[in-house]
């Protein structure tokens, strides 16, 4: 029993400890195999979040073509935006405002609405996740 | 892993195997931190993003000012090491020796600011802001964002050492210009 007899070394330190780890899959092409994942697990039904400039990179084709290639039903939800208002409740202060930290020629392909001022932007326009953006003046964010 | 990886990472972003070990690192850092949780730094964190005024960093849409959350909490990092070091000062000589620093001649009262060194130096050499002013805030803020940081028990209460808000009021002026 070599094991129990390491584990006396333990003895005084008076506290066991636990370790919850969720099941990790890592290495080259393992997005592929998401829809199988979801197959072994009996999930027939899956809903993928991103935000809006996230759902034109090529990791989130990759998982819905491979939920499609196993008859996954997939619901993909591409507008996650920031909210206002987080927790903790951030205030106001009037300060003078910082030049913008931006470079002048920097691409913006993936969110060109966003160069709208906010009264320009049209709400509500499904081909992009900017246009719904309503910020919550109130209560602060649950959690 | 990351220490030894992450400058290389972002000089050559086409170099797979520095991305791919910065890849296996932050799994490995995932399941480390999924267990033992964080601490200070993260709990100062949320102010600092919760605050956020104008900051937009360089390749992120400029329709809303957001501090990304590494760069949030390490900014507050050196600081934050100085601060716990004589809490176990081996401890943080040991996280420095594994960073890459010479740790040989280090002594007990050095434990702090060898850490603080060894962390300062990545963000340095890959574009991060200068500290907490180069995001927006100046010493004015300290008592604002101690009292956001206060309410996150969660992180604050796993510090090795108590904390107190003015701690705090101390910590985050401590953070403005970290090198």
């Amino acid at each position: 029993m070599q094991g129990l007899q390491g584990l006396q070394g333990l003895q005084g330190l008076g506290t066991a400890f636990t370790m919850d780890t969720s099941s990790i899959k890592f290495g080259v092409g393992a997005t592929q195999e998401i829809g199988y994942e979801m197959t072994r697990l009996g999930v027939r039904r899956v809903m993928v979040v991103t935000d809006p400039k996230m759902a034109q990179t090529e990791p989130v084709s990759v998982v819905m073509a491979s939920l499609k290639a196993a008859a996954v039903d997939a619901e993909w939800f591409d507008r996650v935006q920031r909210i206002r208002r987080a927790v903790p409740r951030p205030r106001i202060i009037n300060r003078p405002a910082l030049p913008p930290a931006r470079s002048a020629g920097r691409s913006r392909d993936a969110s060109c609405v966003s160069r709208l001022k906010p009264d320009q932007r049209r709400l509500g326009d499904p081909s992009h996740g900017y246009g719904v953006e309503q910020h919550s003046q109130g209560s602060p964010e649950p959690g | 892993m990351v220490s030894s990886n992450i400058v290389k990472a972002v000089q050559n972003p086409d170099d797979e195997e520095v991305r791919s070990n910065m890849l296996l690192a932050a799994t490995f850092a995932g399941v480390g931190f999924g267990n033992a949780g964080v601490r200070l730094p993260h709990g100062m964190s949320y102010p600092v993003s919760g605050m956020i005024r104008e900051y937009v960093p360089d390749g992120y849409p400029d329709d809303h000012a957001i501090i990304p959350h590494g760069m949030s909490v390490i900014l507050n990092a050196p600081a934050v090491f100085r601060f716990t070091a004589p809490s176990k000062p081996e401890r943080h000589l040991r996280a420095a020796e594994l960073m890459g620093a010479n740790v040989s001649d280090a002594g007990p009262e050095d434990a702090g600011e060898v850490l603080a060194g060894a962390v300062i130096d990545l963000p340095r050499e890959i574009g991060v802001p200068n500290g907490l002013s180069a995001v927006g805030y100046g010493p004015d803020d300290a008592t604002e964002l101690a009292a956001g940081a206060m309410p996150q028990h969660r992180v604050i209460k796993l510090a090795p050492r108590p904390v107190s808000e003015q701690d705090l009021r101390q910590l985050f002026p401590d953070s403005m210009t970290i090198w």
